[in-house]
């Protein structure tokens, strides 16, 4: 006998149910948790070269640095912080919060202010999996052409906040700015956009972001 | 190539949900555009995690409704081709109603038991809804 039987659950409850476990334990130590997503070469492992450099003594800051293989982002960043840890996911597109929870338990969660989360380079894949992050951040660059936040916009949808990199690049490729912040309000009414230079350590918009909401994650609501 | 991942934890969320000895036939799931899922590589990828399971015959049905955005400024409700398209009235800020569905509407199970272990009360809410592939958009832009 056949039996139809009503279900309605979001399709990755499981992940979720994992993550909200995820969410408990960093808040119990306290620790801010922002998911970095971005496209391959957008410039993210720079950007978190970047800001621990600069929040030195200000934050202390740990990363989860996801790739499909090779441990080389990790040792990157390991040159300004102890507190890294590298998940390889193989043929993976993204990080889970199974995988999440296995990296933190590496990690003196307690010692640690921020907890950044680099995703594995896709901009459509890690966008549905919840992590646990108070917020998510979605990173784009002027090599990647004006209308990838349009044609993304899941990611866009999501964030709490978005980043374009690589400004220094404006005067060289043809890159329309006015589309770009166009379409990023179109689809995001609330993060703020941006705009930055990683390379010409251009990157007070987000330093001053991120150290704001670290301290004060409250008002930010729409990852979790 | 995120349906494999997708694949998998549908199936482990319809475990829950399935009766003692029971049999898949048949799971139907809505996902909207905004999550970037092919139909055909969730396919695939549905053919090889319910063989795994030990359902090789289920059938996988994806409901797959459009985009629905709101003008943030005349309040006009419709189903773009696109979701970067802008309202008639010129304004370029929307709010998206539609197109970010992503949940297990349903199973159908073969079972010498009467019901599932757990039976989501939620699911009441789902009787009486037309789950019928290929929504029309133009239908649905008056009910955003």
């Amino acid at each position: 006998m056949s039996t139809k039987v009503p279900i309605v659950e979001n399709v990755l409850k499981l992940n979720d149910e994992m993550a909200i476990q995820n969410q408990r334990l960093f808040q119990q130590t306290g620790v801010f948790v922002v998911d970095l997503i971005g496209a391959p070469g957008a410039g993210k492992t720079a950007l978190l070269e970047l800001t621990l450099r600069q929040l030195k003594g200000v934050l202390d800051i740990g990363v989860i640095v996801g790739d499909p293989a090779t441990c080389r982002d990790g040792d990157r960043l390991a040159k300004h912080s102890e507190h890294i840890v590298q998940v390889n996911t193989g043929s993976g597109c993204h990080l889970d919060a199974n995988q999440i929870r296995h990296a933190m338990n590496k990690l003196k969660l307690a010692d640690l202010d921020l907890l950044i989360i680099e995703n594995v380079g896709n901009l459509i894949c890690p966008v549905s999996f919840n992590l646990g992050q108070n917020c998510k951040v979605g990173m784009f660059s002027v090599s990647e052409g004006d209308d990838k936040a349009a044609k993304h916009p899941n990611l866009v949808v999501s964030a709490d906040a978005l980043i374009l990199n690589k400004i220094d690049l404006l005067p060289y490729i043809p890159f329309d700015l006015e589309c770009f912040r166009q379409d990023v309000a179109h689809l995001n009414r609330t993060a703020p956009l941006l705009e930055i230079s990683v390379a010409r350590n251009q990157a007070k918009a987000w330093l001053d972001w991120l150290t704001e909401n670290a301290k004060r994650p409250e008002h930010l609501t729409k990852s979790n | 190539m995120h349906e494999v991942s997708i694949a998998e934890s549908l199936i482990a969320l319809i475990r829950r949900h399935m009766p003692t000895n029971g049999k898949l036939i048949r799971a139907t799931v809505r996902i909207g555009p905004m999550h970037g899922v092919v139909s055909e590589a969730m396919g695939m990828a549905w053919n090889i995690a319910s063989s795994e399971a030990g359902w090789p015959a289920a059938q996988l049905n994806i409901i797959t409704p459009p985009w629905r955005l709101r003008c943030v400024s005349c309040g006009r409700c419709w189903a773009p081709a696109t979701v970067d398209e802008h309202c008639v009235c010129g304004f370029t800020k929307a709010d998206i109603m539609g197109g970010d569905e992503f949940q297990l509407d349903s199973i159908e199970v073969d079972c010498p038991v009467k019901h599932s272990k757990r039976r989501s009360t939620a699911g009441v809410r789902a009787r009486g809804r037309t789950l019928k592939k290929g929504v029309n958009h133009e239908h649905q832009s008056s009910n955003c």
